[in-house]
């Protein structure tokens, strides 16, 4: 599959959208499992 | 450990010399053993990125602070991804179409031979002793908890490494930590599947997370921005992103596994792969350490997990305190465990009352006493002391069933090897590319270089063996060597931002740069108590704003390049 520049930034995107979902998930956990 | 885990171990160690031997193609020639004529598939160059960064260390260290700390340190991995997107755009197209074979053979074509000559010397003198340690930390572990010969522990980790690496080049290290990856994270499931299988027969998994959470165990986000806090969102985020550029950008032992890919695309798929997986990766590492926690409050282990100076304690003249100290020990755990079990049960009903406070004392005395415990064995032993690295071998020899024994001793062994493996390749390929080949004899054949490659990873090899052996010995020279890195591996970060960055730097100014960077960082580690993620962040931006200061002072780029 090409590289084209929407693609890249569409992985970037992704990239980011999956780690602000993770460190939200390990939040929720924290204070869920804490209380 | 039984003859069914010493099978698993041994036949561990002759399929990765065998196959990594067997996997080494087209390496007749330098460019084919030194970047496998840059011909691998994303996935493998990413799975073998993911393996050097997992090294023993991580994985015995990272458990034991799940035990103590719970899941915390995984915000020190939170500005990775960032960093892989960053990198992925700047450095593995510059890199990969400059056509070079290390990071600072890079640096002269865009700057001068003196900054490439400081930066290559500071990354093999760095790294010669990292590899050292890398080889000496799970040694010394393993031999204690073990009961094996430290000697043989040492070479039964180097050894096969240096073998297949010798032989089969970039090839033999991508293709066996492809594998070592496998097995480690087949180690870690195996010990998350015992620990949750030994959880008291009426808890549930997530009981068992509601009482480790109640002692803080599950809260893995720390918002407080104080530049002195180890691991905070902020220093994860900031300091961790400085400190992931620097290790994947400017460090040859990472640098060198992308320019093995078959193409940019490729180069860059291998970097998504840790900006996606590495995160959930550690955070399963530190939930088993907090599953240990769990399992360790019903199950009675040691008072002090690092049984190495017990018994010159227990036998000395400190012997008598040693002994109230087990006996306080005694009946401190049978209080939490019954506090831990009543708010278990409470848990489960779904009305906890007092049951949590009883259960968070409980805990506080618990740790109490074993803190008093250490400050006695460091006292005694008249040298520091910690335990954290050992809860998880010891939960692994002591708990583990038969032939998982064995598996996860194999996943210690392969996340030592693949991380070994990796930079004894990086550290001889920097040796001949940026020492031999251009201060000592530029012009030869490419069948010398690759002799000289060869002997140069042996080389490296039976050093750090040989170092590794004596570095437990001196004991605290391993916490030196750890630290040491983070004097100038931010300042080394700058120098590329430099090159890459703004094409007004020259020569000068970043080899200037690069000193006056590293003499901020050492007088910050020497006169205030900013914590190390910070000095990555230090270092690169000292080294951007000096050296383009000093370039433009000197005429910029035109008069470093005349």
């Amino acid at each position: 599959v090409a590289e084209t520049p929407e693609r890249l930034s569409r992985t970037f995107i992704g990239i980011v959208f999956v780690e602000v979902l993770t460190i939200v998930a390990l939040y929720v956990a924290g204070k869920y499992f804490a209380s | 450990m039984s003859v069914v885990d010493w099978i698993v171990v041994g036949a561990y160690l002759v399929w990765v010399v065998v196959d990594g031997i067997r996997m080494s193609k087209r390496t007749q020639e330098v460019e084919g053993y030194l970047l496998a004529s840059r011909s691998l598939p994303w996935w493998a160059v990413g799975l073998s990125v993911m393996a050097t960064q997992l090294s023993a260390i991580t994985m015995v260290s990272t458990t034991g602070q799940g035990y103590a700390d719970g899941m915390r340190f995984v915000q020190f991995y939170f500005g990775l991804p960032i960093a892989m997107i960053i990198l992925s755009v700047t450095v593995v197209p510059f890199f990969w179409r400059a056509k070079v074979y290390t990071a600072y053979e890079y640096l002269e074509q865009r700057f001068d031979l003196k900054t490439r000559t400081l930066t290559a010397f500071l990354f093999l003198l760095s790294r010669g002793l990292s590899c050292s340690v890398i080889i000496a930390a799970p040694s010394v572990i393993l031999s204690i908890v073990l009961g094996w010969n430290l000697t043989f522990t040492v070479l039964a980790i180097g050894l096969p490494t240096v073998v297949y690496t010798m032989i089969g080049g970039v090839q033999a290290v991508t293709w066996t930590d492809v594998k070592q990856m496998v097995v480690i994270v087949a180690g870690i499931l195996a010990a998350v599947v015992v620990l949750i299988l030994g959880l008291p027969d009426d808890m549930t998994f997530g009981t068992a997370l509601h009482v480790a959470g109640a002692v803080g165990r599950m809260q893995a986000l720390d918002f407080n921005f104080d530049l002195t806090q180890k691991y905070t969102l902020w220093s994860g985020l900031i300091g961790g992103m400085f400190l992931a550029l620097s290790y994947f950008g400017c460090d040859q032992s990472q640098v060198q596994r992308y320019l093995t890919a078959k193409s940019v695309a490729a180069g860059r798929q291998s970097l998504y792969m840790s900006a996606y997986f590495k995160i959930p990766l550690q955070a399963l590492i530190l939930l088993t350490g907090v599953l240990m926690f769990v399992f360790f409050l019903f199950q009675k282990g040691p008072m002090l997990f690092n049984n190495a100076p017990l018994d010159a304690v227990k036998n000395g003249t400190h012997a008598a305190e040693y002994q109230v100290l087990e006996q306080e020990y005694n009946a401190a755990f049978e209080t939490r465990k019954q506090a831990a079990a009543a708010l278990a049960k409470e848990q489960e009903a779904g009305a906890v009352g007092e049951t949590r406070q009883a259960f968070v004392a409980a805990d506080t005395a618990v740790k109490d006493v074993r803190s008093r415990a250490r400050t006695l064995v460091a006292n005694a032993s008249g040298a520091a002391y910690d335990d954290v690295n050992y809860v998880f071998p010891t939960f692994v020899i002591e708990y583990m069933p038969i032939g998982l024994v064995g598996l996860l001793i194999a996943a210690i062994f392969a996340a030592a090897m693949s991380s070994i493996a990796a930079e004894l390749n990086s550290l001889a390929t920097a040796t001949v590319i940026d020492v031999y080949k251009r201060h000592m004899m530029p012009v030869a054949d490419d069948a010398h270089y690759l002799k000289v490659s060869r002997w140069a990873t042996a080389l490296w090899g039976v050093l750090a063996c040989v170092a590794a052996v004596y570095a437990v010995q001196l004991g605290s020279l391993i916490e030196v060597v750890n630290t040491f890195g983070s004097y100038f591996y931010g300042s080394i970060l700058g120098v590329f931002i430099l090159a890459i960055g703004t094409r007004r730097a020259n020569g000068h100014g970043a080899f200037i740069g690069l000193i006056v960077g590293m003499v901020v960082v050492w007088a910050a580690v020497t006169y205030t108590k900013v914590a190390f993620l910070w000095l990555n962040v230090l270092g690169a931006v000292v080294v951007a704003v000096i050296g383009l200061a000093v370039s433009l002072a000197t005429g910029g780029a035109q008069r470093s390049r005349s």
